[in-house]
């Protein structure tokens, strides 16, 4: 039977089961009931023992690997079945929360490390909710109702209280049954609120599609990442006031890191040469810009010129020509000298472009004002200065291009989309994809795009 | 008398502010917090070049504008500890900014840039649309109108959303004004489910508002990946809608085609307000009880939006004694 902290380490249950099993001193010493979950765990493959976690430490560094291999290559689900076996949960407890102690002391709660444990412990998190798909509907719903009264009253929620949630940008407001700003998320509740107003269809048929299941698992879910965070940013204040923290934790750190090291490589590695791998300079293939870049080169006619040109344009085009691959790189905080350590490429073709668009703006942009020259060396990193000097790059951040769903609340005549935006987020990611595609068909150049 | 939406002449501000404009117009919302705020004037018409202005009470306030009579007076949305500086912030009020000179749907003959009667009611019924949302589903209490000379802001400020972050922002604005399709896809496999089959939530938002845009359409209105005959069709049989018969609405229109018009809907949604000014955490915005000097209107705090009329309750006193 699936236990709550399978799914909530958040729960009363679970901090019990990491005062009672969580002893440093045992965490790397060999585990004999955590072997037998293991080794009994159906559809496990038992081939390499070495893979098979025999201490608490090898399990949280086993979770860490299954959420970074699963997309490459390497992605082998039958090597960690046991991570979705349920009687595994006092012991994936304590591996979560010594995962997040050790990424918190050594690396922070801004790292790239601390992002990937947030997104590796929703991943395990929403694949056990799968599992708990095959469960019968009133077991789903007594399970969801109870993990998730562990850490809200699901009566008694207001939209309000979920602005953390909302900020992690993985829930919309308007996914949520909204009354009087309270969510309605149990049956009961619907039937009040809403039930007067069905009729000729089955309620609770109602309810599921439009709540339900599918809206708590995901509050859950995000409820559990938000928890997570705020338990990293405290270990990692608490550390600070700590003399020494302990060689366990300082040790998961670097083989975290040896973990994500070979991870990266192997991806890399699986690409070959087929994919686009963009962290340098690669020449510009104006065919492949999405239909908002290339309306924002044609000029902005009235109201917008200035976000247009500078917060949309700006990074677009700085970026497409010398880091397409930027949203899969590792290291997002780049520098546009790590790119181009002259700035040729930057004066000789990313601005012109740019001050191109400026200037087929009506009125041209920089004709009343001149200032927001200042302001795009700004966006591209280079401080608030008339020119760009290598000496103030760094004052500012290069900014990175802005993901559509911002472009629609900035600028919302310029989106207007064609049948490939429906696949992506993000018009960087549009670019890239559409280049690949090109080269795919070895239509480079020549392709038309549709819908434009 | 037919009001004439003409600037104001150097003289007539004069007059306005030394004669008409009194500090205690000024809503209590921004008298108490008075010095948490930035001010910034407009005192030539070439926009608010005279920023980072505090007041630390209503007297200094007073003498400030009835010595400077500004060509336009605004407050900042923010609160901060240090709006002198505009550092320190703290929370700001949440704003729908409805400008009916930008409302997408105008049904009026009015040149760009231009207003009437027929757009400012108009924006109203935004507005009171958008009010309805926010008191209804959203359950806020402390929502402001303020007519604000060419149309309208409507300014939040319950506690529990100022220290919102401009991203809820988005969404917040995005729910209330229908600018986004609802996701309508389930577990339950259910493929074909229809907005307005929902009674409830965002769906019956969302239908609220497409109906109110599609009813004001017209044939010169411009809808991304809608043809002309597309457009026509929806003008022949949008009279479904007025009996929210939009089952056969849909069948009139086609099952394909209707996803064209709804997907334009929703982007048509998204310019009913300026989505800039609510995701901007230190806007400032035009001082109710001053004058906007484009048109001779005053900005007013509407205590009554029902029976709230631009042409009777906010028009300065020298507009009456034109020639």
């Amino acid at each position: 039977m699936i236990k709550t902290p399978y799914i909530n380490p958040f729960s009363n249950d679970a901090k019990e089961i990491v005062s009672k099993l969580g002893q440093v001193e045992k965490l790397n010493q060999p585990n004999t009931s955590l072997s037998n979950i293991v080794n009994h765990t159906r559809g496990q493959n038992l081939s390499d023992p070495r893979t098979l976690p025999e201490t608490i430490k090898e399990l949280a560094l086993a979770r860490y690997g299954w959420f970074l291999f699963r997309k490459s290559s390497e992605s082998n689900e039958k090597k960690y079945e046991y991570l979705f076996n349920p009687d595994i949960y006092e012991y994936d407890i304590v591996a979560f929360y010594l995962l997040c102690q050790a990424v918190a002391i050594k690396y922070g709660p801004d790292s790239h490390e601390a992002r990937l444990i947030l997104d590796c412990e929703e991943d395990i998190i929403s694949q056990r909710l799968e599992i708990l798909k095959s469960e019968s509907n009133d077991f789903q719903a007594t399970f969801l109702r109870k993990t998730l009264n562990q850490l809200i009253d699901t009566n008694n929620l207001y939209w309000t209280d979920l602005k953390e949630i909302f900020d992690l940008g993985k829930l919309d407001l308007n996914e949520l049954l909204l009354s009087n700003g309270k969510i309605i998320l149990e049956y009961e509740d619907f039937i009040e609120e809403y039930g007067h107003l069905i009729h000729n269809r089955d309620p609770r048929t109602m309810y599921e599609v439009t709540a339900g299941t599918k809206i708590k698992s995901k509050i859950l879910l995000n409820l559990i990442r938000y928890n997570t965070k705020k338990y990293i940013e405290n270990v990692y204040e608490m550390s600070k006031r700590m003399v020494e923290p302990n060689p366990l934790l300082i040790e998961l750190a670097e083989n975290i890191k040896e973990v994500q090291q070979e991870a990266q490589s192997k991806k890399y590695a699986s690409q070959g040469g087929v994919n686009y791998v963009d962290d340098q300079p690669v020449n510009y293939e104006m065919e492949a810009f999405p239909p908002c870049v290339r309306k924002c080169m044609q000029g902005i006619k009235s109201g917008g010129r200035n976000d247009a040109i500078v917060l949309f344009l700006t990074p677009f085009i700085s970026y497409s020509r010398l880091c397409p691959s930027i949203f899969s790189k590792q290291e997002q905080n780049m520098k546009i000298s790590d790119v181009d350590p002259s700035l040729e490429i930057t004066h000789n073709e990313i601005i012109p472009l740019i001050y191109e668009a400026a200037q087929a703006c009506s009125p041209p942009l920089f004709k009343d004002q001149p200032q927001e020259k200042i302001n795009i060396n700004s966006k591209l990193g280079f401080g608030m200065h008339n020119e760009l000097k290598l000496d103030h790059e760094g004052e500012t951040q290069w900014y990175t291009p802005m993901s559509c769903e911002k472009i629609k609340l900035h600028m919302p005549n310029l989106c207007t989309p064609n049948v490939d935006c429906k696949k992506i987020g993000n018009p960087i990611t549009y670019y890239n994809r559409k280049r690949r595609l090109m080269k795919k068909d070895n239509k480079m150049g020549q392709v038309k795009n549709n819908g434009d | 008398m037919e009001i004439e939406l003409k600037p104001a002449s150097n003289y007539e501000r004069k007059l306005f502010y030394r004669e008409e404009w009194d500090v205690n117009d000024v809503p209590d919302f921004v008298l108490d917090s008075l010095t948490s705020r930035e001010f910034g004037f407009d005192h030539f018409g070439q926009g608010p070049n005279d920023r980072y202005k505090t007041f630390q009470d209503p007297l200094r306030l007073k003498r400030f504008i009835k010595a400077k009579q500004p060509f336009a007076s605004y407050c900042s949305v923010a609160f901060y500890n240090n709006p002198k500086q505009r550092k320190g912030w703290q929370k700001s009020e949440l704003v729908f900014d409805v400008d009916a000179k930008d409302v997408p749907i105008r049904t009026c003959d009015c040149e760009e840039g231009q207003v009437c009667d027929i757009c400012l009611s108009q924006a109203k019924e935004i507005v009171l649309m958008i009010k309805d949302v926010l008191k209804g589903e959203m359950g806020l209490k402390n929502i402001n109108m303020i007519y604000s000379g060419r149309g309208y802001h409507v300014r939040v400020l319950d506690e529990s959303i100022m220290e919102a972050s401009s991203e809820l922002r988005g969404q917040i604005v995005q729910y209330v004004i229908g600018a986004k399709e609802p996701d309508l896809t389930n577990s339950l496999g259910f493929n074909n489910l229809q907005h307005f089959i929902i009674p409830y939530g965002y769906s019956r938002n969302f239908t609220k508002w497409s109906k109110y845009t599609i009813l004001h359409l017209t044939k010169k209105s411009q809808l991304d990946n809608v043809n002309k005959k597309l457009l026509n069709d929806v003008l022949k049989y949008r009279h479904f809608l007025e009996e929210d018969s939009w089952g056969a609405f849909r069948t009139q229109i086609g099952p394909r085609r209707i996803n064209k018009v709804i997907s334009a809907v929703a982007r048509i949604n998204m310019n009913i307000t300026d989505t800039k000014v609510s995701i901007d955490l230190k806007r400032i915005l035009r001082l109710p009880s001053t004058l906007h000097s484009k048109v001779s209107m005053k900005s007013t705090l509407i205590k009554n939006i029902e029976t709230f009329d631009p042409f009777d309750d906010a028009v300065p006193k020298f507009v009456y004694e034109r020639k």
